[in-house]
């Protein structure tokens, strides 16, 4: 099993609601975003447009952020799910070189976003339950939201089909531009949409096998060539 | 909300993020500091050891190399998030260089103080430089293994950084000779002489394999500056002074020689500033539709 991607970027309007609901399940700290909105100018004047694409940790199949940590505090599960333990992590940020995405963040400042006060949600560091205070002077990273993955264990409810146990960024998304599924079943949704489509990871040239897909749209203007 | 708390509040939700390279900025002078040291200090125990033109002259090169390396390991200490967890840094020997880079600290400090109480230059000595030189090596692999930075993770980053390095060494331990009182050796000059040249060849091997990688526009223009500044300051000048030294002979060659050297080393602490500070871009990323159709297209 490798748990991973498709964002759709037919569908995708750009209206950063994943990037919000990830901040919001996570509770990152200010600065921090586990799902960032990239954009990038294509073409020329008089040509020339902007087009957009969420980003975020791609999960690689061969992480280049695995095998530089020095205490192991970044691995990869058997899922594909690669994961930091704060616990162990130095805050060298040799991880963050090693990620050609730029998706690991160190947390400086590990506080509220308000200065007298720190909200309930993010006490209880969000949905997910994150220690922040824990986490200061350590890298984190997205964890595709594997609090929710492990509710799936032991029960019937399936990853990338029911809300519960599927990553905050692909439930709350209004156009369903991104499926979350298994990459190692051929027939799973992703796998199909990947092969259909012709599904394409970012910066493949890096040559990390990342488990986040892209699917072009299937309209191509002049100024994007 | 205070006027503080709005800006904190609107740079926190506003994650527009731009596909031109962004720069690392994580590793600053400190984590630069640390390739200085390791670099320096290993060309200092490698000449010293080497060449010395005396025992009085090892321990002082040998003592001040190791020094700089422990200044160089303090510096990165202090750039550590959570340095309480240093020893961590040793659970990875099977794949990180960072790892490995730690487990020659042992041999290199603990040989190296010993040598400096030996009667001789001996095995104490060789196996101190013979660690720092594994030190260098692991260096320029950490470096190397940054596949997110084009101007680190390049190949022909392993040859510079250990050139480098050794130049730097060789320089600094030339130059200490002046202080003893002593004479730089020949072979302490030789070496010094053909680091620089060294040095000089793998930078253009780099250079040209940062263009031919089309690094990011803004890493090989900082690297482009620095080399206006430092190739001939850096490389050529050294190179004049130190055969005017051997030509010149006598206390003004000792002097010129011992400026070169120190030249050299500020050519070579300039370089890894500017790399580690100023040219750590990441690669440009594209979700250009048209060129992905491409790629998969090209797949298919």
């Amino acid at each position: 099993m490798r748990w991973g991607m498709t964002i759709d970027l037919q569908r995708c309007t750009g209206c950063y609601g994943c990037v919000i609901a990830c901040k919001q399940e996570h509770s990152t700290p200010s600065g921090i975003h586990f799902r960032r909105m990239l954009f990038e100018e294509v073409g020329e004047y008089p040509t020339a447009r902007r087009i957009h694409a969420p980003v975020q940790c791609n999960h690689c199949a061969e992480p280049p952020c695995v095998p530089v940590c020095p205490t192991r505090a970044t691995y990869q599960r058997d899922d594909g799910l690669v994961l930091v333990d704060s616990g162990q992590c130095i805050g060298c940020g040799y991880c963050m070189t090693a990620c050609p995405y730029e998706h690991r963040h160190y947390v400086d400042y590990a506080a509220g976003h308000f200065d007298d006060c720190v909200t309930p949600h993010e006490a209880r560091g969000g949905e997910a339950g994150h220690d922040w205070v824990a986490k200061q002077d350590t890298v984190v990273k997205c964890t595709f939201c594997e609090h929710r993955l492990a509710r799936a264990k032991g029960t019937a409810l399936v990853p990338g089909v029911d809300r519960e146990v599927t990553p905050a960024c692909v439930n709350t998304c209004p156009s369903e531009a991104m499926v979350f599924g298994d990459l190692d079943d051929p027939d799973s949704h992703v796998s199909r949409l990947i092969r259909e489509r012709n599904g394409f990871p970012l910066l493949p040239e890096a040559g990390t096998k990342p488990s986040v897909f892209y699917l072009p749209a299937d309209v191509m203007l002049d100024a994007d060539t | 909300m205070t006027r503080s708390t709005t800006q904190a509040v609107a740079t926190a939700v506003t994650p527009g993020w731009t596909a031109a390279p962004g720069q690392y900025t994580r590793w600053d002078w400190r984590a630069a500091a640390n390739f200085v040291g390791g670099g320096t200090g290993a060309g200092m125990l490698l000449a010293a050891t080497l060449f010395a033109p005396s025992t009085a002259s090892y321990r002082v090169q040998a003592g001040l190399g190791l020094a700089i390396v422990a200044i160089g390991l303090l510096c990165i200490m202090a750039k550590l998030g959570r340095p309480a967890r240093a020893l961590n840094i040793f659970r990875h020997a099977k794949g990180s260089w960072m790892t490995r880079e730690g487990f020659a600290m042992p041999t290199l400090f603990g040989c190296g103080a010993l040598s400096l109480w030996q009667p001789a230059i001996g095995a104490m000595a060789v196996i101190a430089t013979l660690s720092a030189l594994v030190f260098l090596y692991c260096q320029a692999r950490i470096l190397n293994d940054a596949k997110g930075i084009p101007a680190w993770s390049i190949a022909e980053i392993v040859p510079l950084i250990v050139v480098t390095g050794l130049a730097e060494g060789a320089g600094l331990a030339v130059a200490t000779t002046a202080f003893v009182p002593d004479v730089p050796t020949a072979g302490g000059i030789v070496l010094l002489v053909a680091a620089l040249v060294l040095r000089h060849v793998a930078w253009r091997r780099y250079r040209a394999a940062l263009v031919r990688a089309d690094a990011p526009a803004a890493a090989l223009a900082a690297l482009a500056a620095h080399a206006r500044r430092w190739l001939p300051a850096g490389d050529g000048l050294p190179l004049l002074l130190a055969f005017a030294g051997v030509l010149l002979g006598g206390t003004a060659g000792v002097v010129a020689v011992a400026a070169g050297g120190v030249l050299a080393a500020l050519g070579g602490w300039a370089f890894k500033v500017t790399l580690l500070t100023r040219a750590g871009h990441y690669r440009p990323k594209s979700v250009s539709l048209a060129a992905g159709l491409a790629r998969a297209r090209a797949r298919s």
